[in-house]
């Protein structure tokens, strides 16, 4: 990575930023008073506000400048992560999904499980879901140290420790609503700094069609500037994005996608957090709309860097992550670049923020609460929460000091872990949606798509089974995982007991459910309003770019 | 046997969430100082900055830009202020909120 040279202002800049930060967490700490104000935000927040932190965490540093590198790797094909592998999920978990977890009165992904099938696939998916809380917030730490190092030229271990105690101290103090008071500043800053330096890029190299024009002159070709153009199966001309329609449809946009958006607890959390469920359908609906307009912020900067820089890409020259940085060095003036590099740190700690806050909640009510120490105060688990916050930064610490020694594992981990939202995903879909699922279907499934997710992964990653490209096979490990959990959720079912009819009644689909749900009175209130506007949009996007 | 938020529980703590500060103050007030110092900045622009923006007066644009949106949602939060519900037990209290 390149080093930008950033003026006195830019550091004070900065600085606010960090100041602004601590000071939520100190004044946060004040509104907190039980753990579920800790761990829940009291569930008490509006929509908008749950709304933009749930875009804005997973808005992390390591999105945005990897999704300008795929853009320069893969071309307008990038949009796929957006438009397919990212709406339409989030689409469903305001609609359809949300309403689940509220008439269970959960307060966490993995107590849906708990309360649908049995304690075992609670405790699987709390400890799979805590484990990789830990790892990707250590991964998000390493990465803003490398930043922090190459950026600015600060020690690698002194960047780790630092900037670790800074989350932990508005984290620990204000808790959720730390967290996501924090998101909503990221998403503005953010955008702040992208903005700008994705209008100047565009500029620089002479506008939108010259842009185009030099795309196609690049390794990309013509189908570097369409999304679905060379994705037949088969294609003579493939698209540089490696996939065909099939995979990316199928794969990134129904399992891999829905899997992360409607299970992943540091996102559902956020929309938990709201203060009804009105707001907290609208929470991911209301996310999606920026997140549709991302990719002009990511995208084209990449595609941007790509034509503009000599040797971008190639061994000699910068690598694909080096986009934004790059960009940012060339073009942006001591004042802007300030608030880009404020941009860039809000990210990573937010990527931090956020699994830290959703490790907290699911390790204090659903492995301490329910199994370690049961009947305690409420005092004692605002105060685990709290502990658990110090305990989990703390090895998210040593996480990201390994990651430094042995980043190739890392990024392993991180692969492997996001296999397991296909798992995930299926078994919520078959207890939400099948009523005779068993207990232990469900268990045995879940585990069964973790462990064969799991084998699939090594294979490929051992060379046994290989496929034209990684993001390719990314699916193939997804699916293989998604269609094991639903075999032997199935299996397993047919062999034991059925669940008790009365005690799911109310968490299952049926037409009495549905029906109860409250209209909302306001119409552009309405979640089916919001999300049907957002996926036409998408659809119109899709075509364009098509 | 699950926790819904706020309210009366086993120990002596109860919800303090609604004392919660408006958002809209603290990012509104950092856009809009965000906004000033780069307009301000924007005056002291040499022209090798402006050139390397590919002409655009990158720090006129977006302090101007940062101090709309940030001078918008301090209106905004004048405009619809957060109201302090009265404790309700049992209940996920919390600020009541106008609209959205």
């Amino acid at each position: 990575m390149l080093r930008l040279h950033p003026s006195a202002l830019d550091i004070v800049l900065l600085a606010l930023y960090f100041l602004t930060v601590l000071g939520i967490g100190f004044f946060a700490r004040r509104a907190v008073g039980t753990s579920a104000d800790f761990l829940l935000a009291g569930r008490s927040l509006p929509a908008w506000i749950t709304g933009l932190a749930f875009v804005s965490a997973n808005l992390g540093a390591t999105e945005i400048l990897g999704m300008a590198a795929n853009g320069a790797q893969y071309g307008v094909a990038t949009v796929h992560y957006y438009w397919v592998g990212a709406v339409p999920a989030m689409v469903f978990l305001g609609i359809v999904m949300m309403p689940f977890y509220f008439r269970a009165k959960v307060r966490s992904v993995p107590e849906f499980l708990k309360v649908r099938f049995n304690n075992p696939t609670h405790v699987l998916n709390a400890v799979v879901f805590a484990i990789s809380a830990v790892l990707i917030a250590g991964v998000n730490l390493y990465a803003l140290a490398i930043v922090l190092q190459a950026l600015l030229g600060i020690n690698l271990y002194l960047g780790i420790v630092v900037s670790a105690a800074f989350v932990l101290a508005y984290i620990g103090a204000g808790g959720l609503s730390s967290a996501i008071y924090g998101e909503v500043l990221q998403f503005f800053i953010i955008l702040a700094g992208l903005i700008p330096l994705s209008i100047a890029a565009v500029k620089n190299v002479g506008g939108f069609s010259a842009l185009a024009d030099k795309v196609t002159r690049t390794a990309l070709g013509d189908n570097g500037l369409h999304a679905w153009k060379g994705t037949g199966v088969g294609a003579v001309d493939p698209n540089p994005i490696g996939a065909n329609w099939i995979g990316i449809v199928l794969g990134l946009g129904f399992v891999l996608s829905f899997g992360y958006w409607t299970t992943n607890f540091a996102e559902v959390q956020r929309a938990l957090s709201a203060k009804d469920l009105s707001a907290a359908r609208r929470t991911p609906l209301i996310a999606a709309y920026p997140k549709l307009l991302i990719p002009a912020v990511t995208v084209i900067p990449g595609l941007v860097a790509l034509v503009a820089i000599p040797d971008f890409g190639t061994s000699s020259g910068l690598t694909y992550n080096d986009a934004i940085p790059a960009l940012m060095q060339r073009l942006l003036p001591s004042g802007v670049l300030g608030i880009a590099i404020t941009g860039l740190f809000a990210s990573f700690m937010a990527g931090v923020a956020a699994n830290v806050s959703s490790l907290n909640t699911v390790v204090t009510y659903d492995l301490v609460q329910p199994y370690l120490r049961r009947n305690r105060s409420d005092s004692f688990y605002l105060r685990t929460g709290r502990l658990v916050t110090v305990v989990g930064i703390v090895i998210a610490v040593f996480t990201a000091i390994l990651a430094s020694h042995f980043n190739n594992i890392m990024v392993y981990l991180q692969s492997l872990f996001s296999i397991f939202n296909a798992p995930i995903f299926a078994t919520f879909i078959l207890g939400m949606f099948l009523r005779k699922t068993s207990a232990w279907g469900g268990f045995w499934g879940l585990l069964a798509g973790v462990v064969s997710g799991s084998a699939t992964f090594f294979l490929f990653q051992t060379g046994v089974f290989s496929v034209a490209s990684a993001i390719y096979a990314t699916f193939i490990q997804a699916g293989v995982a998604f269609v094991v959990d639903i075999v032997v959720s199935l299996v397993v079912t047919a062999v034991t007991p059925k669940p008790d009819p009365a005690a799911i009644a109310d968490i299952v689909w049926s037409r009495r459910n549905r029906a109860s749900e409250p209209r909302d009175p306001v119409w552009w209130r309405r979640p089916v309003l919001l999300g049907g506007v957002v996926l036409a949009l998408g659809v119109v996007l899709n075509v364009v770019f098509a | 046997m699950t926790d819904n938020g706020a309210g009366t529980d086993t120990g002596a703590q109860s919800s303090r969430i609604t004392r919660l500060f408006d958002i809209r103050l603290i990012v509104g007030g950092l856009l809009t100082v965000y906004g000033v110092v780069l307009l301000v900045m924007s005056f002291w622009d040499s022209s090798e900055d402006i050139a390397k923006g590919a002409g655009i007066r990158l720090n006129l644009w977006t302090g101007i830009g940062l101090l709309v949106v940030g001078l918008g949602m301090l209106l905004w939060m004048r405009l619809a202020p957060l109201r302090a519900e009265p404790d309700r037990t049992g209940s996920a209290g919390g600020p009541a909120e106008p609209r959205a």
